[in-house]
């Protein structure tokens, strides 16, 4: 137990924060424009993993190749997602119980999917990287750590550009607070949400490789996967990217905390734990936007 | 240029709208007035396509006016919606750009250098989140951000609702210009005496039902419009 012990921890904490923000904020984006949670979200990411997996068999094991399939393929899923499971409800219902019962149902069956096609076995990313460490001085690194905190890093930095210059990124801020005048104004609010589970779902995609890339595939990663970033959105504070990013940050850090106290088998315990303390002390969350009735 | 017949809206069981039919000409201003709940704004919202009609007709220029938002204003027609709803969240410059959602971003960029003459404060504040603006402001802000569109047709809801006085008559010389500079406009006003000043014709809405229309002028002498909304 020496310094350089604790910065790999540090490291490893941060990258796994990094995969935790790309699944949040993209759970974040959908609960800014529309007020509730997709809890589908979970699902739309283990699918676009094992879709991930089958191309690094076609395609070999390039890194970008596979990040950019399963972006691709999460994005589709997640446009499917919101034809099936949302748009007639937006249209017709303002009862959030309904889109509950219906993006979790829609989670389910695309994680039962994957069991049918891959069934309950745990699969594996090929090794990406030629070389899995690299030194500096007497500390040797994890590369993957390195590169998937890098590609977060550069992703949610494009994002934030799209969202705050461009005309769409305007529409969705616009949308975000009042759908109708939105709408007014001449925006084709269905399209805007589109394209918006388009990204989420692609964000979604990433994330799915990056769980790949750090532990082993198996169907349950869905609802997993879910409950956490449900765990990091509600942090944040719903609907807020920024506390959607520190949330992450903080629950990657924790999480790494545990596991090297409790183990990692007794590590979830911990952090749920601390998920429920900063609750009891924060109920609305680090952006402080309280939203309470609306998860 | 616009004509609506025989239009009928519900909200479930209660009737909004019953057998409304209006027109409007090329140029004009033409103000609607009634009371609270007598369905002023859901005559707008229907037009703009944020209500649904349960049956009759909308045309512009003699073609059926699309039934959804964005379409509408495709076609050319914008709202300035009850209640200013500029979005608090983006700053003026992007509310501005927000209402030249329709014409390109180029285009909307030298409406925008026009809105700030005709509107100095906007110009001021461009950078400031819409917001933070006085109440006054913000109703400049949703007007201005309806003329980015280039409408031929802008639907004006209560514009002077929860102003001062004084800005009251500075929105309403606003719209007279609007009107002079060739854009028609329908308003919907309580403000039934400002409302009939500045506009050439007007339509007194009731429970749903067009209770009388003529000429703004005319209706200004009526002793029943006199009784019911000059305050006698």
């Amino acid at each position: 137990m020496n310094f350089s012990y604790y910065l790999q921890l540090l490291i490893g904490g941060v990258s796994n924060g990094a995969m935790y923000a790309i699944i949040a904020v993209g759970w974040a984006l959908i609960f800014s424009i529309l007020k509730f949670s997709n809890f589908a979200h979970g699902g739309t990411m283990v699918c676009s993993a094992y879709l991930g997996l089958l191309a690094t068999r076609i395609i070999g094991a390039n890194l970008w190749l596979t990040l950019a399939v399963a972006a691709l393929c999460g994005g589709l899923i997640n446009i499917l997602v919101e034809l099936i499971s949302f748009h007639r409800l937006r249209k017709s219902s303002k009862q959030v119980l309904l889109f509950f019962v219906s993006s979790i149902t829609m989670g389910m069956l695309l994680q039962n999917l994957v069991t049918l096609r891959f069934s309950g076995l745990f699969y594996s990313y090929p090794n990406f990287f030629k070389q899995r460490f690299f030194r500096i001085g007497n500390i040797s690194f994890d590369i993957s750590n390195f590169m998937m905190l890098a590609i977060a890093a550069v992703i949610l930095g494009i994002l934030i550009l799209v969202l705050q210059k461009t005309r769409f990124g305007m529409a969705v801020r616009a949308l975000s607070v009042d759908p109708r005048t939105t709408s007014l104004m001449g925006v084709n609010v269905d399209l805007v949400v589109l394209a918006t589970f388009f990204i989420a779902g692609a964000l979604a995609g990433v994330a799915g490789v990056f769980v790949g890339i750090r532990t082993i595939l198996s169907p349950q990663i869905g609802s997993m996967y879910t409950v956490k970033g449900f765990m990091v959105a509600v942090i944040g504070g719903l609907g807020s990217l920024n506390g959607a990013l520190f949330a992450s940050l903080i629950l990657g850090l924790v999480e790494t905390a545990f596991s090297v106290i409790l183990g990692t088998s007794l590590a979830p315990v911990g952090t749920f734990f601390f998920v429920l303390i900063f609750l009891f002390l924060r109920p609305q969350g680090l952006a402080g936007v309280f939203a309470m009735e609306k998860a | 240029m616009l004509q609506i017949r025989n239009l009928c809206v519900n909200y479930d069981h209660v009737v909004a709208l019953d057998d409304v039919t209006l027109s409007v000409e090329k140029g004009s201003a033409v103000s609607i007035i009634g009371s609270n709940g007598a369905g002023k704004s859901t005559l707008l919202n229907t037009i703009s396509g944020v209500v649904k009609r349960r049956s009759g007709e909308i045309l512009l220029n003699n073609r059926p006016l699309p039934t959804s938002p964005h379409e509408v204003v495709k076609a050319g027609i914008i709202q300035v919606p009850e209640g200013r709803r500029v979005f608090p969240n983006l700053t003026v410059a992007e509310n501005l750009l927000m209402g030249g959602w329709r014409i390109s971003a180029s285009a909307a960029k030298k409406k925008m250098r026009e809105m700030y003459e005709l509107f100095p404060i906007l110009g001021q504040r461009r950078s400031q989140l819409a917001g933070t603006l006085s109440g006054g402001e913000q109703q400049m802000l949703a007007i201005a951000r309806g003329l980015m569109a280039e409408p031929q047709i802008l639907l004006l809801d209560e514009p002077s609702l929860g102003l001062a006085p004084v800005l009251v008559n500075q929105v309403f010389d606003i719209i007279t210009e609007i009107v002079r500079s060739g854009i028609t406009v329908l308003l919907v006003e309580q403000n039934a005496r400002k409302a009939m000043m500045i506009s050439d014709y007007t339509y007194v809405l009731e429970n749903g039902r067009i209770r009388k229309h003529g000429k703004s002028a005319d209706l200004f002498n009526d002793e029943e419009i006199k009784r019911a909304y000059l305050g006698g």
